[in-house]
């Protein structure tokens, strides 16, 4: 078993690493995966490859696009990664043993991809840039193939520009490469001067040109149009990966060169073992150091507050209504956009009105969060606001997070709502348009084939248990969006169609959550119109409906409300415990910690 | 030397792929004749075209068809074949064929293959206008039809003759920017400006080869300049000052509702870099005016105006009507009384976007049924009024059931270009129509594309504010950006010329 690990150690230690980042992606962060695809949408036609072959580092871009369109499986999407993460440290060791690297650093070959890894966290650092280092490694190893300096200058001559039209940036990698390989074989002398000067003034004249044929901004060019989501912003993560990619085999050649030299040294000085022992411990510590920063990426790479919203995204994408409400039962969330995702996750279930001050709350706008020029949280709130029927507010939010998305991608997962929004609003030659591109993917082809077969047929589409429905709710008298008066809209909801139980849901929660118990009592009585709605009230509605009993100076026990005992003596606790000290710590525990009475009075 | 803004990178890599693509090209056989009209995308059957214009090229609207034979006869001799997926005509063999039967017609034979079934339709005929259109092109902005947000956009100059496309200012350059209002001095392509809004906000001028980069905010208007329009003598540029809002519709046929609470007319003069306004159309609390638009010999301007004694609730009796006010060039000064050219509101509609004629005959106007923003507005229609008996009308062969608006004139005063939502019911597209000498418009005709029907799908940006460019513009784009980019802006004062 020992002769095997010693034989295979290597692969075993890529295999590791492969498995792990398997891990790392489908266990730990399965919602960067879900978030990268909904970002972009890869479209079979030929004009978006045109489009991706029209500037520098398309190539990479458009390979990259190709396979993130694949996320839509998170297995797959994890595999993908994986392999991507193999195939670089793979390329990385390779290269670094063409720079002389002995067998013992292999470990270091797993620096630049944990790295990656790390800088990864940055959910704005995309495929592209991974895609084109992975090209720019494999130049490397071609370089390595050419033997005579006639051949390798035309080799540049003729293959820098390419490299820089398919690979962008990530061109740095190899002409960095060819500097350090040129140095470390000649010394450095005229020509190896002469060599890399040259270079590098060849490669910003490919940079110039590459401008002066694009309709971007130097900077951009020059880091990798779409290797970063901000297309204003030179990401110091991407400077680095493209630096320690090109530093790293270099790093390992160096190492090893020193210690054989030490170990000369030390042979000649007789003491053979000692020199030995010393390449041991440095092999340990080195396998020890990328232990570590692998532990380091899994704890500080990634940005807990963003990826938890993340998270909520994508259950909420997935409608895993229950997967929402147990991660906020573990962690509490306070964003508006997370807390309206649980409450909307709670409304699904049923359970709004029962558990909703078991988490946190604010305002109305943990309910329906207001409209703000940021990508996530109106993406997210767009779901909200179509499964309650406000289909035009859907619509907006939805069209206003396809436009918020920095590196002017489309979305297969908003488009797809922006056919429902408009198939439902019977606006078919939009919904159409958009079907046709949908259509072109992979991801969605089948939805809207489907989809497909609704266009022009109200009959269909009112015959659809969903869609039906939501034609249904939505209002047809108009009215101006407006959003101090949310609990209107939502009255107006309800009374179009007094089927819509989320409407009235959202609306007496509403209330509560705006501390409006007057509008709360004067709209309670609208359940009745609500077909099944349970007589005995849930129990924020009991809690607000003694608390309004007894504000108008009326005694608990002559409630006329269908409020319990259970709540009515608890109310009574409450008043006693409040009017001795309105800060006991026995108003924030126990029943009283989740109860409305605890929203009312310390939720400021 | 000025750079194009043409992504070479594209062209290459689109030259290449289309190399590599093949069509479908059948003889027809077996040809089954009907008695009826293909269904043809865009369609073109029946509209007046210039001669200069690219070539008319279209498709089956029906995803069945898989290729097209077309046979198109002039009048006057000459035709042209296209066969395949869809027409795709020779640019130098359509103007050859167009300029020969320049006063006639063209007639189109279509034949399409079906389930391996070739059908003969009924043929249709195409007019070439004796009125030469005076353009070289088109410019127009591009942008999504969102809602507040905008992605990718940019203002862009496209060939009529042909189907070449470039990028005057793109927002890929200075990127989070908003251009809008692009507009020429009577189309031309030296004298025009256009605003960037955004971080890097300004309004560009471009006169007399000299490009100002402007900062319009004063202290004594209500904000920064908003919609322009040149005096015919190109050194004053009147324009409005707004302070837009907008609401959201509840209901499905109306999404957006785009109002001002402020708004004032004023002129630009170019030289002195000040603005002038008078308090007949400048800090009036009680009316609303916009839209202003010079008339062809300069001495007046028309603008729209409205009471500003509205709220959102009331906002469907907010009816603008046309007025004018003279303007004397030469003292800078304004006429002392405003008159109202038609009071629409009487009728219950609201006009938006005079636009006079260049030889001073007629005036074409937006009417809705109320408000100042036409384009989310479905009933929106083209009127026209004559300014030598001062009847109007509206122009019912141009007009359509959804959105039609956004119109400007070519320097002839033979064409007109406009934005309609007739397509689809939300993409604005550029629609071109021949106005005859008593001021009937022919069916307009969509913009051609080389291949439309794939080109139009595919596009997810509506067309706004297109007007005609007598020549193509050379704008360095780069070095541009690189102004715009800087915090240099030139700072201009507001003098009251009453």
């Amino acid at each position: 078993m020992k002769n095997i690990v010693g034989k295979y150690w290597q692969s075993l230690l890529t295999l590791t690493f492969g498995i792990g980042v398997f891990i790392f992606w489908y266990i730990l962060y399965p919602y960067a995966l879900s978030f990268q695809e909904e970002l972009q949408l890869f479209i079979y036609d030929s004009q978006y490859l045109i489009e991706r072959l029209g500037y520098s580092g398309g190539v990479s871009v458009y390979i990259a696009e190709f396979l993130t369109q694949f996320y839509t499986s998170l297995t797959a999407g994890a595999i993908i990664l994986a392999v991507i993460f193999v195939i670089l440290q793979q390329l990385t060791w390779k290269v670094a043993k063409n720079e002389g690297a002995d067998d013992r650093h292999y470990p270091l070959s797993f620096v630049p991809a944990v790295f990656l890894l790390y800088s990864m966290g940055d959910e704005n650092i995309l495929l592209g840039l991974v895609v084109a280092t992975i090209i720019a490694l494999s130049v490397n190893l071609l370089y390595t193939k050419i033997e005579t300096n006639r051949w390798k200058i035309a080799a540049i001559a003729i293959g820098l520009p390419i490299l820089f039209w398919i690979a962008s940036s990530a061109a740095y990698i190899t002409v960095g490469y060819i500097i350090i390989r040129e140095i470390r074989k000649n010394g450095i002398n005229k020509e190896s001067i002469l060599l890399s000067i040259g270079l590098i003034i060849y490669m910003i004249a490919i940079i110039i040109v590459c401008y002066r044929m694009s309709p971007y901004q130097f900077y951009r060019v020059a880091s990798g149009i779409n290797f970063y989501r901000y297309r204003h912003i030179v990401s110091k993560a991407e400077i680095a990966i493209l630096l320690i990619f090109t530093i790293t085999p270099a790093i390992a050649g160096f190492i090893t060169k020193w210690q054989n030299e030490k170990c000369v040294s030390a042979s000649k000085n007789n003491s053979k073992t000692k020199g030995n022992n010393w390449i041991t411990r440095t092999e340990t510590l080195e396998a020890i150091a990328i232990a570590l920063c692998c532990i380091f990426v899994v704890r500080t790479g990634y940005d807990e507050r963003k990826y938890d919203i993340m998270e909520y995204d994508m259950l909420l994408r997935r409608h895993s209504w229950d997967k929402i409400i147990e991660k906020a039962e573990k962690k509490q969330a306070t964003s508006p956009t997370e807390v309206s995702t649980i409450n909307f996750a709670l409304a699904m279930e049923g359970r709004l009105t029962d558990r909703m001050f078991e988490f946190y709350q604010k305002n109305s706008e943990g309910l329906m969060p207001l409209y703000k020029r940021e990508l996530t949280s109106t993406l997210m709130a767009n779901e909200i606001y179509f499964r309650i029927g406000m289909i035009n507010t859907a619509q907006r939010f939805a069209f206003e997070s396809l436009e918020s998305i920095p590196n002017h991608q489309k979305s297969g997962r908003i488009m797809r709502r922006l056919v429902e929004t408009n198939m439902i609003n019977g606006q078919y030659e939009v919904a159409e348009k958009y079907i046709k591109i949908l259509k072109k993917t992979f991801a969605y082809r089948r939805w809207a084939n489907e989809m497909e077969g609704y266009l022009y047929n109200d009959e269909k589409i009112d015959k659809h248990p969903f869609y039906g429905e939501m034609r249904r709710f939505r209002v047809t008298e108009d009215f101006l969006y407006s959003d101090n008066e949310m609990d209107q809209m939502l009255g107006l909801l309800f009374m179009h169609n007094n089927d819509n139980r989320m409407a009235l849901e959202y609306l007496l929660a509403c209330e509560l959550l705006t501390k409006d118990i007057g509008h709360f009592m004067e709209y309670y009585p609208l359940t009745s119109n609500l077909k099944g709605y349970p007589t005995v009230p849930p129990r924020s509605f009991q809690e607000a409906m003694i608390y309004a009993w007894i504000n108008q100076g009326k005694k608990i026990q002559d409630c006329p409300w269908p409020v319990s005992d259970f709540v009515k003596q608890n109310m009574a606790k409450f008043g006693q415990i409040y009017m001795a000290d309105k800060n006991s710590q026995q108003l924030q525990e126990g029943y009283f910690a989740t109860s409305y009475w605890n929203y009312l009075f310390f939720e400021r | 030397m000025t750079r194009k803004h043409s992504n070479i990178g594209i062209a290459m890599c689109a030259a290449a792929l289309m190399m590599t693509m093949t069509m479908c090209s059948e003889t027809p056989q077996n040809i089954k004749d009907v008695n009826a009209e293909a269904k043809i995308y865009p369609d073109y059957a029946g509209v007046t075209i210039p001669s200069n214009i690219a070539p008319l090229n279209f498709c089956i609207d029906n995803d069945s068809v898989t290729c097209l034979d077309v046979t198109i006869k002039g009048s006057k001799g000459g035709e042209i074949e296209s066969n395949g997926q869809y027409t795709d005509f020779d640019v130098d063999e359509w103007h050859k064929l167009c300029e020969a039967n320049k006063g006639d017609s063209l007639t189109v034979s279509v034949i399409a293959k079906k389930n391996d079934i070739w059908t003969k339709y009924k043929d249709f005929s195409i007019y070439i206008s004796d009125d030469t259109m005076e353009a070289y092109g088109l410019t127009y902005r591009r942008i999504a039809p969102g809602y507040e947000v905008y992605g990718h956009m940019g203002i862009y100059q496209r060939n009529l003759s042909n189907f070449e496309e470039e990028s005057i200012m793109d927002n890929n350059e200075v990127y989070g920017a908003c251009f809008n209002c692009h507009t020429g001095n009577k189309t031309s392509n030296q004298d025009y400006l256009f605003h960037v809004r955004g971080d890097n906000a300004a309004t560009i001028v471009n006169h007399n080869g000299k490009t100002d980069i402007l900062n319009t905010k004063t202290d004594k208007t209500i904000g920064s300049l908003v919609y322009p329009y040149w005096h015919p003598d190109g050194r004053y540029v009147a324009f409005s000052s707004n302070t837009t809002r907008q609401s959201f519709h509840m209901t499905r046929d109306t999404r957006i509702e785009v109002f001002d609470n402020e708004s004032d007319i004023m002129v630009y003069d170019t030289e002195k870099q000040e603005i002038l306004f008078t308090p007949l159309t400048n800090n009036t609390d009680s009316t609303l005016e916009t839209f202003p638009a010079f008339s062809a010999d300069g001495k007046d301007i028309f603008f729209c105006a409205a009471s500003s004694n509205y709220n959102p609730a009331s906002m469907k009796d907010l009816w603008y009507d046309l007025c004018k006010i003279s303007f004397d060039a030469e003292k800078r000064s304004f006429g002392s009384k405003v008159d109202t050219v038609i009071k629409m509101s009487t009728h219950g509609k609201s006009i938006s976007h005079p636009r006079p004629s260049y030889d001073g005959r007629y005036l074409m106007f937006t009417v809705s049924d109320f408000g100042t923003f036409p384009i989310w507005h479905k009933e929106a229609d083209l009127w026209m009024l004559d300014l030598q008996t001062g009847k109007y009308w509206p122009m019912d062969n141009a007009n359509s059931d959804n959105t039609d608006s956004y119109h400007n004139w070519s320097i002839d005063s033979h064409w007109f270009v406009f934005t309609s939502r007739r397509d689809d019911g939300l993409y604005t597209r550029l629609y071109i129509a021949h106005v005859d000498k008593n001021g009937k418009s022919s069916k307009p005709f969509l913009l051609p594309q080389r291949n439309p029907k794939r080109y139009y799908d595919a596009l997810l940006d509506s067309y706004n504010t297109p007007d005609f460019l007598i020549a193509k513009i050379s704008q360095n784009q780069k070095a541009l950006a690189s102004k715009l980019l800087s915090p240099e802006r030139t700072n201009i004062e507001a003098v009251n010329v009453e």
